[in-house]
């Protein structure tokens, strides 16, 4: 029975809805009808038509009431008072723009940040696609005596812990890079090297071909490929499996391809089975990283018990390797995403923060605003309006423009979903996947809303708290909102206090950031092609192979035309990739393992100096004479040579690099070059120390090639001259030392960038909070500024009444900010460049900014209270 | 009445006052709300008529949910009623 009444309700609310007028018009003829038929009756009663009419219209106890009633029966009051209530609003947005667009920018700046981090979020803490993701665990070694933590294994503690038996399959692998060459092309591919077992662990299926045969675990030349290597290498081909390519040198067959999801521990697009080796039976060779897929009928805590167990009967069986380790597990979702977890939170916790700041700038600023609406709410109330009815409208009212603010917190939210995507950041696996969906559209949308309620509710609550009377009474009480005033002063002061402090922040990462950009990096960085080689073990075994096929590379490099100089290094100058080294003094009793200094160390040909155009400061360079059977020497650079042997000289004196280097003789100084930012920032200022690749070996190199004219058109002539030597290398990074310089210094701008973004935001709001402050209080004494004035107080010593207000919260906000930045600021020593943390023109140019913005917020309502009309203050207030 | 055939409000207010022997007074204006949430509640449907009269007028009928409805309340209120009716009695007895 229920659907047939239900859908004529239905209909019926339906024409209320969208025929109201209809419908009225309807209720007006059928009261009318019946109007006329008393009318009649009378006259037929004998009375004239006009005291039949009036007799009629008593008998309806009011007419429009009855209307009104009818009306009510409809029961889609709710819905027209809300579209009533929004046109109110909407018409409301419009009479003051400039406060809408204020509030609108806020908001939707806190919301868009919010919803891009949820998308980015959404993505990156996306369930893995494995089948049962929560039986896959890592395999860690843990030894807090050595300080491991999360640390690699070897492969006969993996297979001991294979034979442990709380495992269906447990696998390894080890992270590296490919050579790959197919027909007349050769790059460089990440890739993992994987053991039996791994894939297996994983379970997640091929979409194309097959996983890796038990022969091929063992022995094979066997290749799985990403799906996004499919694409980018092959474009999709299908007929991709069962494809010849050479890896390192060797022809392998791609025998599947991996689905898009597939979890990614770093940047692998290939997979290939680790080939056995001499370390396989070294239990102290760590350097594999193991998975494994727990049994059905092992719990976790089951399992973690008995590799427990394994790990003290291998202590025992192995002291010397094993001794103080234990296995630990960690489920392997954790392992890909325990980076992102802590980045997320510290993002999330920064954007949520920027929220609630918002919303309570916004509330204030609608505190202030139903203030000074206070009036109009009070003849509202005055005219039958209920409060709750009040309430609503008003709620509608800051709903809609949450709303609004909503719709253009998308830009925002677009604009940083991009720069996420963007960033590469490892920490954020998958990050490059994030959108805009239909979720994170919901998100946004229900931030929204939760954000209006937040702004909203207690303004609206607050101005209609009101008594009427006391709202329309020719003196409103004054000191109503005094609570109210200081809680918003004190919270204003905070906000002044926090901005200053990033705003110091910001200006000495931009003057370091200025300083690193002008100042010469030790070297010149013009006019250098640089481009990177990496030889694999398999094809270049020995040391003096790889050193034969750099230097032939090199030599050809010098004859191309247009090139001045060539050389190679095994890490260039702000590179991300560095190695570092504890350096010890032969001779000297050994330090603790925590008192070793740690230093840069780097492998190089013997001109590397001269084409990088680097000062010799004492002693010699290297020559193609310190070869490995020659006696072994080391560069530093001057500040090493200060550190360590002050106020001596270093040439002759001996270092060694690790306790099984060989001692090496300094033979050279060489002028500083500028520190990789990541370095300075993680360890401070370390020193510098240059090997002759002839006696440190390195199989993986950067070229630079200093050239004349445009050295990027160099890039196709080195390809040739590398394919020429041999095609199975690729040449891969090719960039300019400009651009590898700049990428070097991507951290120390990207904190630069977030620095300032948050001190000009946090300036932004701390504005419109004082705004709202002064606003209100002006609302307040409107009728006291026209008292003043009409008892001739000049319209410049009102602005100056309210003008101190402000500057004494700055004051205040100020100089406790400056007492912040000085305690804060003392953090950011290590990264800052050329700049003391108490660098004056900062805290300067910081307090200048906040005068500046400061000022503008309470000049507005300043000017708003010189205006106020004496007669109109006087008369209605 | 409804229950009867179709009707407008006026002859309803009429009927209403001859059946109750005028003992019933609803007046003029309360009828039409209480005909309008009854119609919006789906218990009567309405459409527009040539009354007696030869005038456009909104006859309600009742819809067979109504009808429905209609039985329903009136089981109620003859429990009702005859409750009130034994406690009277008693209260005589």
């Amino acid at each position: 029975m229920g659907l047939e009444r239900w859908l004529r309700v239905l209909r019926l609310r339906a024409r209320s809805l969208f025929r109201r007028r209809e419908v009225d018009r309807e209720l007006d003829d059928e009261l009318a009808y019946h109007v006329e038929r008393l009318i009649d009756a009378q006259v037929a009663r004998g009375l004239s038509p006009a005291e039949a009419r009036r007799a009629s219209l008593a008998a309806m106890d009011g007419l429009e009431l009855r209307k009104e009633e009818c009306r009510d029966a409809r029961g889609t009051r709710l819905v027209e008072d809300l579209v009533r209530d929004v046109r109110d609003g909407w018409r409301q947005a419009r009479r003051s723009a400039g406060f809408v667009l204020v509030v609108t920018a806020v908001l939707a700046l806190a919301i868009g940040g919010n919803t891009a981090v949820f998308s980015v979020a959404h993505v990156v803490l996306a369930p893995l696609p494995i089948p049962n993701a929560d039986r896959v665990v890592m395999v860690w070694t843990e030894d807090p005596a050595r300080g491991w933590h999360q640390f690699p294994a070897s492969m006969p503690d993996m297979q001991d812990w294979r034979a442990g038996g709380v495992f269906s399959s447990l696998g390894a692998f080890k992270e590296g890079g490919f050579n790959v060459r197919r027909v007349d092309r050769t790059d460089r591919i990440e890739g993992l090297s994987v053991t039996a077992g791994l894939l297996e662990a994983l379970a997640v299926p091929p979409t194309r071909g097959r996983l890796f045969t038990a022969d091929e675990t063992t022995a094979g030349n066997a290749v799985l490929i990403s799906d996004r290597l499919w694409q980018d290498l092959f474009g999709h081909d299908p007929g991709v499996v069962g494809q010849q390519i050479v890896v390192d040198g060797s022809s392998s067959t791609i025998v599947g391809v991996l689905p898009a999801g597939f979890p990614r521990f770093g940047h692998e697009d290939m997979y290939m089975p680790l080939r056995a080796s001499r370390a396989d039976t070294n239990r102290g060779d760590r350097s594999l990283n193991v998975v494994g897929r727990l049994r059905e009928d092992v719990s976790f805590a089951a399992a973690e018990r008995r590799m427990t167990e394994v790990s003290r009967d291998l202590a025992n069986r192995y002291p010397h390797e094993d001794g103080r380790s234990t296995a630990t597990l960690q489920p392997v979702q954790k392992a890909l995403v325990q980076d992102a977890d802590g980045l997320l939170a510290l993002v999330g916790g920064a954007v949520a923060c920027a929220l609630v700041i918002a919303c309570a700038n916004v509330a204030s600023l609608l505190i202030a605003r139903g203030r000074a609406r206070r009036r109009e709410l009070a003849i509202r109330t005055a005219l039958g309006g209920g409060r709750w009815r009040l309430m609503r409208q008003l709620l509608t009212e800051y709903l809609l423009l949450a709303v609004i603010a909503g719709a253009v917190a998308l830009i925002p939210a677009w604009w940083g979903v991009r720069a996420f995507t963007a960033s590469h950041l490892d920490e954020l696996p998958n990050a490059n996947l994030a959108r805009l969906d239909l979720t994170a559209l919901a998100f946004n949308f229900a931030a929204a809303l939760v954000t209006g309620v937040l702004c909203g509710a207690v303004p609206a609550w607050l101005a209609c708290r009101g008594d009427a009377y006391d709202a329309l009474r020719s003196t409103p009480t004054v000191d109503s909102g005094r609570l109210h005033q200081r809680l918003r002063s004190f919270f204003v002061v905070g906000q002044i206090a926090l901005t200053v402090m990033f705003l110091v922040a910001g200006g000495l990462m931009g003057r370091s950031l200025l300083h690193v950009l002008s100042e010469s990096p030790g070297y010149n960085p013009h006019g250098v092609l640089t481009m990177r080689l990496a030889l694999s073990d398999m094809q270049y075994s020995s040391p003096e192979r790889q050193l034969a096929f750099f230097e032939r590379v090199v030599e050809r490099a010098r004859e191309l035309p247009g090139v001045i100089d060539a050389s190679a290094a095994q890490e260039l100058p702000t590179g991300d990739d560095l190695h570092g080294s504890g350096l010890l003094f032969p001779g000297q009793p050994e330090p603790r393992l925590e008192d070793v200094p740690l230093v840069l160390n780097t492998s190089v040909l013997p001109d590397y100096f001269h084409t990088m155009q680097m000062p010799l400061i004492r002693g010699r360079l290297m020559t193609s004479l310190d070869a490995a059977d020659a006696p072994p020497v080391a560069l530093i650079d001057e500040w090493t040579a200060a550190r360590y042997w002050p106020g001596r000289s270093a040439i002759g004196q001996r270092l060694q690099l690790g306790r099984t280097q060989p001692s090496r003789e300094i033979v050279g100084v060489v002028g500083d070059v500028e520190a990789p930012v990541l370095v300075r920032f993680l360890k401070g200022r370390v020193g510098q120390v240059y090997l002759p690749l002839g006696q440190a070996p390195a199989a993986r190199l950067s070229l630079v090639i200093r050239g004349v004219g445009d050295v990027a058109s160099l890039a196709a002539p080195m390809r040739e001259i590398v394919r020429g030597v041999d095609p199975d290398q690729p040449v891969f990074n090719v960039q300019t030392l400009v651009a590898v310089r700049s990428a070097g210094q991507r951290t120390l701008r990207l904190v630069t960038e977030l620095l300032n973004g948050f001190a000009i935001a946090a300036l932004v709001l701390a504005a419109i909070g004082l705004y709202g402050t002064i606003a209100y209080d002006v609302a307040q004494r409107t009728r006291e500024f026209g008292l003043r004035m009409s008892l001739g107080a000049q319209p410049w010593a009102v602005m100056a009444l309210v003008l101190r207000q402000g500057s004494a919260l700055l004051a205040i906000g100020g100089c406790l900010g400056i007492v912040a930045a000085l305690l804060a600021t003392r953090m950011l020593a290590s990264v800052l460049y050329g700049v003391p943390a108490t660098d004056p023109v900062a805290f300067a140019g910081a307090l200048g900014l906040l005068a500046a913005g400061g000022l503008l917020a309470s000049y507005v309502p300043a000017r708003r209270a010189t205006r106020v009309d004496p007669i109109l203050a006087l008369r209605c207030d | 009445m409804l229950a009867l055939e179709p009707l407008n409000g006026w002859a309803i207010s009429q009927r209403l006052k001859q059946v109750s022997g005028d003992v019933l007074q609803v007046s003029d204006g309360s009828l039409y709300p209480a005909l309008h949430k009854l119609e919006q509640q789906g218990w009567i449907a309405a459409e527009w008529k040539a009354s007696e009269h030869n005038r456009r007028a909104k006859f309600y009928s009742l819809t067979r949910s109504g009808r429905r409805q209609l039985d329903r309340e009136a089981a109620h209120w003859r429990r009702l009623a005859n409750a009130i009716s034994h406690v009277v009695r008693l209260n005589q007895a």
